[in-house]
């Protein structure tokens, strides 16, 4: 059955969509990330034009994590504290984000910025975390030079000024420190046009050294605000939600947010880390071979470019 | 005197427009003038009907109206990577062009007639101006490109041998052609033009218009998203938060009844033969923690 969005003026097959938005839920609640760096290119493939896609994923993303926000806060997952002060660094971030943004697109330079990122976090990202997960499974309980390495970075965070603690997560830390996190991440984010989880989640892991559980349901709270906060702007500014759309995909995401985040509960956390680093690194194998792989139309639409 | 001479003027006016009436061999009406984007639209067809003179061909093309679009050309760039490059211009050119005939084009029309009244390709190349692009790119290539693009996108095409003629009476005959508008069609209003051609020209011309708009919820929605976006922002959000707050508990409870649904035969039968079976309960890891 096929059903018409009145916004990004497309016909679309309700069960493939339903079916899209119900495995980027389990993603979602399976992992903490909202899914933005999937929504995007998948709602392309299937004729949404970019700038809809980005911004009814945005919307459909709100239920989503609205849903494993929810059932990681009953499970005990979700650190308050250390969720407001990355807030407080990603709504920063997204305003410095937005004017970058504006300046690269002066510059006509915005359309490889945003591809060439899309390789070069996930590969960045997702290696480390394989690598990481790999080592551990080698040789437990090693420290080595790696540690030594670290120890050095940790001293300095340990004497930046407001140490407290984050109880939830067991860890203490400058207020400093998730604020500046925020600030990149948020930066990157309003760059990517993704919430990002695929980010933050890796950062609190190696970072902040969050225990898993509790970077997945702090991960996901703060995504919650991050796309309320799109979803307004792009529907007041762009006209770009269609709400239609984001119906649909919240419908299925909404359900696989439920399940993954059930999931989530049965994995170990080491398995959890070897998955998210993989569906990383596979987005930016993606990515890469679509920009070296002769494209079958040369011409593009263009919307306001050079 | 002048009043004789203005009644004989009139007479042989009105003789003349009866004439060209009963020349006008040319006609066609189509199923529907306004194809309503509801729902569950997934394109229509529209089908048209008409009669010409037998003997001669028939071709309908239907066009949105003349206008400018932008693109941009993918080029390799630093011998790794394809990217949006240059910004390449057409104009004079249609959004959307379908075009139909009772035979081959090339056969049915001479060169100059086809330039004259823009029918295929060809005709559309040399009305349209095509430039932009690195200094070193070829016009022909990037006609063929902006054609590949429409056609892709299922807003050009030329389809020789889809009107179908059939002998009528009084030395016509009928035609009939089905198309279809797929989905890709934006909304707007489209010029149908029909053609009566015969030793390789145009002899007659009919022209309609058809529309494509939205309606009922489809309209509601689309209206509301222009015009009020910070309400449709703010309405868009709060559900989004009620239907994920609202699915933990329903999922919750589907899962009950399934479970419940799922046992309660044997717990039937248990009950019948004296044996009590304690009704399903979800383990400490299903069941969220309060």
């Amino acid at each position: 059955m096929n059903i018409y969005l009145p916004v990004a003026h497309t016909s679309i097959n309700l069960m493939i969509m339903l079916a899209i938005g119900t495995g980027i839920g389990m993603l979602s609640g399976l992992f903490g990330v909202g899914g933005g760096f999937l929504i995007t290119p998948v709602l392309m493939m299937f004729g949404i034009p970019p700038t809809v896609a980005a911004a009814s994923g945005a919307n459909q993303m709100v239920a989503a994590s609205t849903s494993a926000t929810l059932t990681h806060w009953k499970l005990g997952n979700v650190d308050m504290k250390m969720g407001l002060y990355l807030l407080i660094g990603s709504f920063l971030g997204g305003g410095l984000g937005v004017q970058a943004v504006k300046i690269l697109n002066s510059m006509g330079n915005i359309d490889f910025v945003i591809k060439l990122t899309y390789v070069l976090l996930p590969f960045t990202v997702g290696g480390i975390m394989l690598g990481e997960s790999l080592k551990k499974k080698k040789a437990p309980g090693q420290g080595g030079e790696g540690s030594a390495r670290q120890s050095i970075f940790f001293r300095l965070m340990g004497r930046l000024p407001f140490q407290m603690e984050f109880v939830k997560s067991g860890v203490t830390h400058s207020a400093l420190l998730p604020v500046l996190i925020g600030i990149l991440v948020g930066v990157l984010a309003a760059i990517m046009g993704v919430g990002g989880g695929f980010i933050m989640v890796p950062i609190m892991l190696y970072i902040l050294k969050m225990p898993m559980r509790v970077i997945i349901g702090t991960s996901v709270f703060q995504i919650l605000f991050t796309v309320i906060e799109v979803t307004f702007l792009q529907s007041y500014t762009n006209h770009t939600v269609d709400f239609v759309l984001a119906l649909v995909m919240l419908t299925g995401s909404s359900v696989g947010a439920y399940v993954g985040t059930m999931f989530s509960e049965r994995l170990n956390t080491e398995q959890l880390k070897v998955l998210l680093a993989l569906l990383i690194l596979s987005v930016g194998f993606k990515i890469l071979f679509e920009l070296m792989s002769k494209p079958a139309l040369l011409l593009a639409y263009s919307f306001g470019g050079k | 005197m002048t009043t004789r001479l203005l009644k004989t003027l009139l007479t042989v006016l009105a003789l003349v427009l009866s004439v060209s009436h009963a020349n006008a061999a040319l006609t066609f009406s189509m199923d529907k003038k306004l194809i309503p984007i509801n729902a569950f639209y997934k394109g229509n067809v529209l089908t048209i009907t008409g009669t010409v003179e037998s003997g001669k061909d028939v071709v309908v093309k239907i066009t949105s109206p003349l206008e400018n679009e932008a693109f941009m050309i993918k080029e390799k760039l630093y011998h790794l990577f394809w990217m949006n490059k240059d910004k390449v211009n057409v104009t004079n050119v249609n959004s959307v062009y379908m075009l139909y005939s009772s035979d081959d084009l090339d056969k049915m029309l001479s060169a100059g007639e086809r330039n004259k009244y823009s029918l295929g390709y060809d005709a559309i190349r040399d009305s349209a101006g095509v430039s932009g692009g690195s200094p070193e790119s070829d016009r022909d290539m990037l006609f063929r490109e902006f054609i590949r693009v429409k056609e892709e996108g299922r807003l050009y095409s030329v389809n020789g041998n889809k009107v179908i003629l059939m002998p009528s009476k009084d030395g016509k005959n009928s035609f009939w052609l089905t198309v279809s508008m797929p989905y890709q069609v934006p909304i707007g209003s489209y010029n149908v033009d029909v053609y009566a051609v015969s030793n390789h020209s145009v002899v007659e011309k009919a022209s309609d218009e058809v529309k494509i708009e939205p309606v009922g919820m489809v309209r509601e929605i689309s209206d509301m998203a222009m015009a009020h976006g910070g309400v449709y922002g703010l309405l868009a959000i709060v559900i989004a938060l009620i239907t994920g707050y609202m699915v933990t508990p329903v999922i919750s409870i589907a899962r009950r009844i399934v479970l419940t649904a799922i046992t309660a035969p044997k717990r039937i039968i248990n009950a019948m033969n004296g044996q009590l079976v304690p009704v399903p309960v979800l383990k400490e890891t299903d069941e969220v923690k309060e």
